[in-house]
């Protein structure tokens, strides 16, 4: 028997094609769903201005300094260049175009914060250090973690002293080299971070005792200035000499990259001096000015 | 297979055939929802990072500057696990440096100090406004709150006094 001459099977047909344009219909609809949901932005949106909030978050609770560059480029599907981001009003912000879309994150309003909005950025760089947040593109970092709790010290007068020489033939002192005084806002910062009335500029390690100074720091600022330096901190003066040499160390560092290695080395001695030293030769000309260091026995293994 | 009339006239057929494939089309349509839910059950469209952001707001809590823990004054050193208890009782310092802003009630926590005999030391509430919505953490969905809680083991140190004791803080996030 022909099928297409049997009512009962052209019955049978009829209700198969039913099922069968049922079954198409629900699967289409399963892939549009699936394909639009894939589609959407407000997921890349989502996941950016969450995934931004928790590094924010993280980068916050470093106890040191901290530099993260993010690039989610790796993360499939994701066009990361196609939003503008901003870290305002203690919100994560992916704006796309007027719409924004935006989660919580804790903000240390403690801490000096920096924040830009970034337009259609290729990386996005977060940053913490020096006592400030910062968050942009081509941020600047300092190195060393500023203290906004003061500390406490008994001395009020700081004197910055370039390196000195004596000239062997006449016998005569100069002053050599150009001065930390002035090409770096070391001076201040050292203000900053310690209950300084005074710190200026002195000329010749010869006066010392002229100085109504609680505290003399010589330091030097050229080519003298080798792979390996060290620091000498003397105990008496200051409370916080050797925190005042951590400052120093992440400023000759950021100065100088050739730089490998810088010790912090306590000496005890009646003078209130901290010295950076490069080599015997620049040491020496410190030990001309301070004999008592020599006959302390401060000097004398020179390295 | 054999069919047992149930009318006798062509229209009879019809409808018995009718009436045979009411269960056929509910049975596709049964398999057509379970179809469905295993589908949604592989679309992720929620992103869900409270677990991690309560994790992050205790790690702050220890390893930041302005959190809890002790911090040398000479060089500035952070000692996780060695609270400060100044530090600890000074909860306005520590709600500035984590702050959400005045109205938000995102994030709230209870923080708790023990000793190691268990009992209480100190407590303090972080952010009473979101603390406060504990109370709904029983809501399902937006309008509720994720409670999470945690023990640490520390070290409490009360001017020159270091003891072993415990550190329990409980974080309430709001999910919307």
């Amino acid at each position: 028997m022909r099928l297409r001459h049997s009512k009962k099977a052209q019955e049978t047909i009829y209700f198969v094609a039913i099922e069968v344009f049922l079954v198409t219909i629900v699967l289409l609809a399963f892939l549009a769903n699936v394909n639009s949901i894939k589609n959407k932005s407000i997921y890349q949106k989502q996941f950016l201005c969450r995934d931004i909030a928790l590094i924010a978050n993280t980068i916050y609770s470093a106890p040191g300094n901290i530099y993260y560059m993010y690039e989610p480029y790796e993360i499939q599907g994701i066009n990361f260049q196609r939003y503008d981001y901003n870290l305002e009003e203690y919100k994560s912000r992916v704006i796309d175009k007027t719409l924004e879309t935006f989660y919580p994150f804790g903000k240390n309003t403690l801490l000096e914060n920096g924040i830009s909005l970034i337009q259609k950025p290729s990386k996005i760089e977060l940053s913490l250090s020096g006592g400030k947040f910062a968050f942009g593109k081509g941020i600047k970092t300092n190195y060393y973690a500023k203290n906004i709790r003061k500390t406490t010290t008994s001395s009020t007068n700081i004197i910055f002293v370039s390196g000195v020489q004596k000239n062997p033939k006449t016998g005569s002192f100069y002053t050599e080299g150009q001065s930390f005084f002035s090409s770096t806002n070391l001076p201040g910062e050292i203000k900053s971070n310690f209950k300084i009335s005074n710190v200026s500029k002195g000329t010749a390690f010869r006066l010392l005792e002229q100085y109504n100074s609680d505290l003399i720091i010589g330091i030097r600022q050229d080519n003298l200035l080798g792979e390996e330096v060290r620091i000498y901190v003397s105990s008496h003066g200051l409370n916080e000499t050797r925190y005042m040499a951590s400052i120093m160390v992440n400023k000759l560092q950021q100065q100088f990259p050739k730089i490998r290695q810088i010790q912090i080395i306590p000496v005890e001695s009646s003078k209130k001096i901290v010295i950076v030293s490069a080599g015997e030769e620049f040491l020496k000309s410190y030990g001309y000015y301070i004999p008592q260091m020599f006959a302390e026995g401060v000097f004398e293994s020179v390295p | 297979m054999k069919h047992t009339n149930i009318f006798r006239n062509r229209k009879g057929t019809f409808t018995e055939e009718m009436t045979l494939w009411i269960p056929r089309l509910a049975f596709t349509i049964i398999a057509g929802v379970i179809l469905h839910l295993l589908v949604s059950t592989f679309l992720q469209t929620e992103i869900s990072v409270l677990d991690a952001d309560a994790e992050i707001f205790n790690n702050r809590l220890l390893t930041s500057r302005d959190g809890i823990s002790y911090q040398d004054q000479l060089n500035g050193r952070i000692y996780p696990g060695i609270i400060d208890q100044s530090k600890f009782n000074d909860i306005a310092s520590i709600e500035k440096s984590i702050f959400y802003g005045e109205e938000s009630t995102y994030l709230g926590a209870k923080l708790k100090l023990y000793d190691a005999n268990k009992k209480l030391i100190s407590e303090q509430t972080y952010h009473n406004l979101a603390y406060r919505r504990e109370a709904e953490s029983y809501l399902p969905g937006k309008g509720g709150v994720e409670v999470k809680e945690k023990d640490i083991y520390v070290l409490i140190k009360d001017k020159d006094r270091i003891q072993p004791g415990f550190l329990h803080t409980i974080v309430v996030i709001s999910r919307s």
